[in-house]
């Protein structure tokens, strides 16, 4: 644990004291809470139902329930309070906690709140709800942000990084852009800000809704030193899972369409099954000859497809994490999969876009996209192809390789693409992202604000 | 601002002792003038005192620097920093001493833009990242271009190849460049700067100004200069920095001594450190070494123990080759040997120049002649023996591989009229340039045109392209092959590039099975291993030629025969050096490389020049060598040299190579070589082709001359021994000759017989000691001649024999 976790530390504390290696409730947090919270919440007072003497008691939770996740502790009911960040604010009244005393909190939480130096702490219970496998579009309105307002810091940069992480809702107009240690999400229509959400993690590196559009997954990290995949709901905001403890960055992920599973992997060629409830590791495979740059579940959820910088690329049975198929084509790295029922589309660094048939295991299609590599590939809901690349412009086509429509040129290369309603949103190597019409020569339509400053209200 | 202690010396014989030039202690600043091109460029300043014998003294810091208009200029920590537009001079000071540099500042507002090449790669050089990522295919997934040899693909590499890795634009210090390099991220090759360093800092500029890659043309570098450019120092615990220029094609300059690699040969006499200042240790030589750019740059560094005493010897010199090596000898505090006497030189000559000994009448005649230039006058003699014209057709047979090898349908007949033909070439004194284009653009029928066997022997264009760089440039691209070259500039691009030249070679049969025609096909390309593209020729170095509609390999001989070559002339000089001296001043001497340094540089440069000058003519050459005082020195060793091997302080013991010694053997037995299918008394040496040999010569480690660096092997082995010692060769030579037999049927007497046994076979008469040990043999004279045969045969068993010295 303490790898993945400290960088995090890092990132959001000031300097403090150095931490003990292992935090737990006997060594540490009793003490602390002796201190400052037994006074109420004690077995005799127990206000608001609270009772922080017992390791159990703790777990147990208030009238509002479980005060902790975790794992988790940004999302804990228990660190938001003594940080301030969420009423009610504790202690209510005297001192509030320093920083080095909240930062053994959230250290404590993030190791998953062990009790003493010999246990391994609570079980990690992310509340990722199953979701029923459909390739239909999901009935009723389709999920987009609420009104939620981020009150972490927006990241203040002077410009955005190159743009390698965007995806579309597949059934809402809303469209994710990875930034700097954030995700802002934008109506794929009018362009507008609807939230950021913060991902200190690191830079996200990869994208993708639920087949539901339920939940939003966050793949990234610090180079060469962290990695993690984090799990939103839409609607409201709430990070649910936070997943991985990989020593460098993840470069690719994607949640299964019922949930229960993410798969991820980066620079060190191993890909990994987690279970998105508790975020243990099921299974790792090192079959990757060099780094993992696409991870893509098929829409059924019956199989997951990674590929990798040196070009190949491996169809798994989801469910067994069975090699199902290996699919020779691409002689330099692939830079991007996606999924269709039955067909499995790569993008490769050679330039072209090939069409897999994923029973026959076999080449059903292949053409030249992008002069210089293809950067990204990309379906839509009704099976067109979006692609872009080092040529520096994006294109549509159909699964027969017919140019649909080129996108007037982006200023740098096009990394990624995607179609979000009547518009191809393509962000590029400045970060610069922009919208197209998908009609009318794909003349622009506006630029998405990726630097957005402090205090921009979202929406 | 040069070398002061050594003034010219008296030309023609010279018999002044460095020593004796020395004046005063001398003060010296680096660089000569200063000039400042814009807001944040900088001049470090070296101050140099030469003392009186001859060491260098840092006093950079002791001494007092003062700009004449400090409106002007600053002088801050060791360098001079630009203030306003225009001239002052910087006035140097130091006990008494007083000199003054030009200081030149323009555009001192000016804050130049952060350049990729200019700026960056000089970072990747320094921290050493493309020596690592710069293996072909890189080092954890992340390749550079080796030692940056192409700027552009590494601006590619960091900033597109894989976006959203290696560079954060929206965080710039969380860079992965930086993070990886600064200790922050884990890195293989560990942490390679400090963060917040100048090499951070300059990286950090780029990465804040948005990685730009240059626009337009941008001025190529065309050289660096280091400065000083040789130094004596004393050791342990001295320190003296250098300064490091880099030059470009616009005529500017700027110091780069911050952005520079160090690099030093010898850590335990002289380390560098990466501000570029030396610490001395113990007594030794160092070649200190600063790479920049493309360019690599040494300098030798002579460090010696402090208060040595030391006298340098009278020794005459009889040209620029002795001046140069004693120079290198004073600085090293070492004394030549004394020159060898008139029977050593004698031997030594006719071993080096004719490959056979000296007749006994010359061994008599020769120490009492009484003309002073008998030297000279035996060394024109000797060159104008068709003996010089066999062991130098030797020689480049070894190099040219040439031998037959019936599986590979080379037969004899092609490679006894490719042998007959290199021997007229030499015979008729063909220019050596000119010899080696004639090889390299050789086409048509292989009778018709021996030179064309060239590409009979070998047809793999890998191999006949490393053969032909080693035997005619002196360097080993082999490496380059599949990797760039991890000691050297060569990179795949210089290998395919030479390579390319040797793509279009078309060989067809001819009537007779074993003719062959060669033919300029002008059709084939070199691909490089990694993409596979079409690699142009290329010079090794140089530039790429145009080849259209043009048969490569003469492009390729009209470079090679250009006396401005800059491999070609100095390699073959560097043979030749070493086949006189016995060892090479580059040695070994097909091994010419950057990180393998002349022991002498000053001297390499003057034989190439001189060997140019004498449009490449071997005898004139070889004559230039052998009168000088360095070749005729003795073997033996005084005190100050018995260490240095590579300095030419004293000559060196060789064994004879194996066609020589068998030659030797036959010629003091007077025993002619019966050679196989070979006409009696034909001599080893001048066997044309590799695959005949025998017992004897294979033993003595002659060449097989199967790869271009199987130069006969003079290591002694323990068959080497056994074999003179009881081998048949011997025993039948002294059987065949019967010399013994013969000189007792004249009726001489046995101590008679044995002068003559003597002279014939270590040119020399028996002195008084060894004439009372032997004269007990012979008073039984039942036994006399067995007694005489057993001199005879302990005389070619001595090292004595065995050994050129």
């Amino acid at each position: 644990m303490k790898r993945g976790i400290l960088p995090f530390l890092a990132l959001t504390l000031p300097a403090t004291a150095a931490l003990p290696e292992k935090v737990t409730y006997d060594d540490h947090i009793l003490p602390l809470f002796q201190n400052a919270c037994l006074n109420c919440h004690n077995p005799d007072k127990k206000k608001a139902g609270l009772d922080l003497s017992t390791y159990a008691a703790t777990l147990a939770g208030s009238d509002n329930g479980k005060i902790m996740h975790s794992g988790d502790a940004a999302g804990s009911l228990l660190y938001k309070c003594v940080k301030g960040t969420e009423e009610p604010t504790m202690p209510p009244k005297g001192d509030r906690l320093n920083s080095d005393e909240l930062a053994l909190i959230e250290k404590w939480i993030a190791g998953r709140a062990p009790e003493s130096l010999s246990s391994k702490g609570a079980p990690v219970a992310n509340a990722v709800a199953n979701a029923v496998v459909s390739l239909e579009r999901p009935a009723g309105a389709p999920p987009m942000p609420g009104t939620y307002t981020q009150s972490v810091p927006i990241a203040k940069v002077p410009r955005t990084n190159s743009i390698v992480a965007l995806a579309a809702s597949p059934w809402a107009p809303l469209t994710a852009v990875g930034g700097h240690k954030q995700v802002i999400l934008f109506h794929s229509d009018t362009l507008e800000t609807l939230g950021v959400l913060p991902f200190p993690e690191g830079l996200p590196t990869t994208l993708h809704f639920s087949r539901n559009g339920q939940i939003l997954l966050v793949g990234g990290g610090i180079a060469a030193k962290s990695g993690k995949v984090a799990l939103w709901k839409v609607e409201t905001g709430e990070r649910i899972a936070t997943i991985g403890n990989e020593v460098d960055q993840v470069l690719a992920a994607d949640l299964s369409p019922n949930q229960s599973t993410v798969v991820l992997g980066g620079p060190n060629r191993v890909l990994k099954f987690y279970n998105t409830k508790d975020g243990a590791l099921v299974r790792s495979i090192k079959k990757h000859t060099d780094w993992v740059t696409a991870v893509s579940f098929s829409p059924d959820g019956a199989y997951v497809a990674s590929a990798d910088r040196a070009g190949g690329i491996t169809v798994w049975e989801a469910a067994s994490g069975a090699e199902s198929v290996t699919l020779p084509g691409h002689k330099t790295a692939v830079n991007g999969l996606a999924f269709l029922p039955g067909i499995l589309a790569s993008a490769g660094q050679d330039g072209t876009v090939v069409l897999w048939d994923v029973a026959e295991g076999k080449e059903r299609k292949k053409w030249n996209a992008h002069a210089g590599g293809c950067e990204s590939v990309d379906f839509t809901s009704d099976g067109r192809i979006v692609t872009c690349g080092r040529d520096k412009v994006a294109k549509v086509w159909d699964q027969s390789g017919k140019l649909l429509l080129t996108t007037q040129p982006l200023g740098e290369i096009a990394l990624r693409a995607v179609i979000a309603g009547d518009s191809i949103i393509a962000g590029d190597w400045n970060g610069k992202v922009q919208a197209f019409a998908l009609a009318d020569g794909g003349k622009p339509l506006g630029d998405l604000l990726t630097t957005p400053v402090e205090g921009t209200p979202p929406r | 601002m040069k070398l002061r202690f050594f003034r010219p010396l008296a030309l023609g014989i010279a018999t002044i002792a460095p020593a004796v030039a020395f004046a005063a202690p001398t003060l010296d600043v680096f660089p000569e003038a200063v000039h400042l091109r814009h807001k944040k460029d900088t001049q470090s300043i070296v101050v140099r005192i030469t003392q009186d014998n001859g060491i260098h003294r840092d006093v950079t810091a002791e001494a007092q620097l003062q700009l004449e208009d400090p409106a002007k200029a600053d002088f801050q920590k060791g360098a001079v920093l630009p203030k306003a537009e225009g001239k002052t001079n910087l006035k140097i000071t130091w006990n008494g001493l007083s000199t003054s540099i030009p200081v030149t500042i323009e555009n001192p507002q000016l804050a130049p833009t952060i350049s990729f090449r200019k700026d960056v790669m000089p970072v990747l050089m320094k921290a050493e990242c493309n020596r690592c990522h710069g293996a072909a295919r890189g080092q954890d997934g992340f390749r550079l271009s080796l030692w940056g040899f192409d700027p552009e693909g590494d601006h590619f590499r960091i900033t597109r190849e894989f976006p959203g890795r290696r560079i954060n634009l929206a965080a710039p210090e969380e860079s992965l460049m930086l993070t990886k390099s600064d200790g922050e991220a884990s890195h293989t090759g560990g942490k390679r700067f400090e963060k917040g360093s100048l090499l951070y800092n300059t990286m950090l500029s780029w990465l804040k100004a948005g990685a730009p890659n240059d626009s337009g043309e941008t001025v190529a570098l065309t050289g660096i200069d280091v400065m000083p450019k040789s130094l004596v120092l004393e050791g342990p615990g001295q320190n003296f920095h250098i300064t490091v220029r880099a030059n470009y094609a616009d005529g500017t300059s700027r110091d780069v001594t911050s952005t520079a690699l160090f690099l030093s040969s010898n850590d335990g006499a002289a380390k560098i450190a990466q501000d570029g200042i030396i610490s001395t240790g113990q007594r030794g030589e160092a070649f200190v070494m600063a790479r920049y750019g493309a360019h690599t740059v040494g300098i030798p560094v002579v460090v010696l123990p402090k208060d040595l005493q030391f006298t340098w010897p009278k020794v005459e010199e009889k040209n620029e080759i002795d001046k140069l090596v004693n120079t290198k000898l004073y600085n090293l505090r070492v004394a030549p040997s004394e020159r060898c006497d008139d029977l050593t030189f004698l031997r030594r000559l006719f071993l080096d120049l004719t490959g056979t000994l000296p007749p006994p009448d010359r061994v008599k005649s020769f120490p009492a002649d009484t003309n002073p230039n008998k030297r000279e006058q035996l060394i024109d003699e000797l060159l104008a023996r068709p003996e010089f014209v066999d062991l130098w057709t030797l020689k480049w047979s070894d190099l040219l591989q040439i031998r037959s090898d019936v599986l590979r349908e080379i037969y004899y007949k092609p490679v006894h009229l490719y042998h007959r033909w290199l021997r007229e070439q030499i015979m008729a004194g063909v220019p050596l340039n000119k010899l080696a284009a004639q090889l390299v653009s050789a086409s048509g029928s292989i009778f018709e045109n021996p030179p064309a066997t060239f590409y009979h022997l070998e047809n793999d264009p890998i191999r006949v392209s490393e053969d032909a760089a080693q035997a005619f440039l002196g360097i080993r691209l082999q490496c380059a092959q599949c990797h760039n070259h991890p000691f050297d500039r060569w990179t795949m691009d210089d290998y395919r590039g030479f390579m390319a030249f040797f793509m279009q070679i078309g060989r067809k049969n001819a009537e007779d099975p074993r003719e062959r025609i060669i033919y300029d096909t002008r059709s084939g390309e070199a691909k490089h291993p990694v993409g596979d593209r079409v690699v142009p020729p290329k010079f090794p170095g140089g530039e790429v030629p145009s080849v259209k509609d043009k048969d490569r390999r003469q492009v390729l001989a009209d470079w090679l025969a250009d006396p401005e070559n800059p491999w070609f002339g100095r390699h073959i000089a560097n043979l030749v050096w070493a086949h006189f001296l016995g060892v090479g001043i580059v040695d070994p001497v097909d091994d010419v490389r950057v990180s393998n340094p002349p022991s002498n540089k000053p001297l390499l440069d003057h034989l190439a020049k001189r060997f140019a000058e004498m449009n490449f003519d071997i005898r004139k050459l070889a004559r230039e060598i052998c009168v000088s005082e360095t070749y005729q020195r003795s073997t033996h060793a005084n005190p100050s040299n018995e260490l240095d091997s590579r300095n030419f302080a004293k000559a060196t013991v060789r064994r004879m190579r194996a066609e020589v010694l068998l030659d030797s053997i036959s010629q003091a037995t007077a025993a002619p070589m019966s050679h196989q299918t070979m006409p009696v008394g034909l001599r080893a040496v001048e066997v044309s082709d590799a695959k005949k040999t025998n017992y004897f010569l294979t033993t003595f480690g002659r060449s097989k001359r199967e790869t271009v660096c199987a130069r006969d092997e003079v290591s002694p082995t323990l068959s080497q021994a056994l074999h003179l010692l009881t081998g048949d060769t011997i025993e039948t030579k002294i059987t065949a000759g019967a010399l013994v037999d013969k000189m007792l049927k004249e009726n001489k007497p046995p101590m008679e017989i044995v002068e003559a046994l003597f002279l014939r076979s270590v040119s020399r008469m028996p002195d008084e000691q060894e004439r009372s040990a032997l004269e007990p043999y012979f008073s039984d004279p039942q036994q006399i001649k067995a007694a005489l045969v057993d001199v005879q045969w302990a005389l070619l068993n001595s090292k004595e024999f065995i050994f050129n010295h």
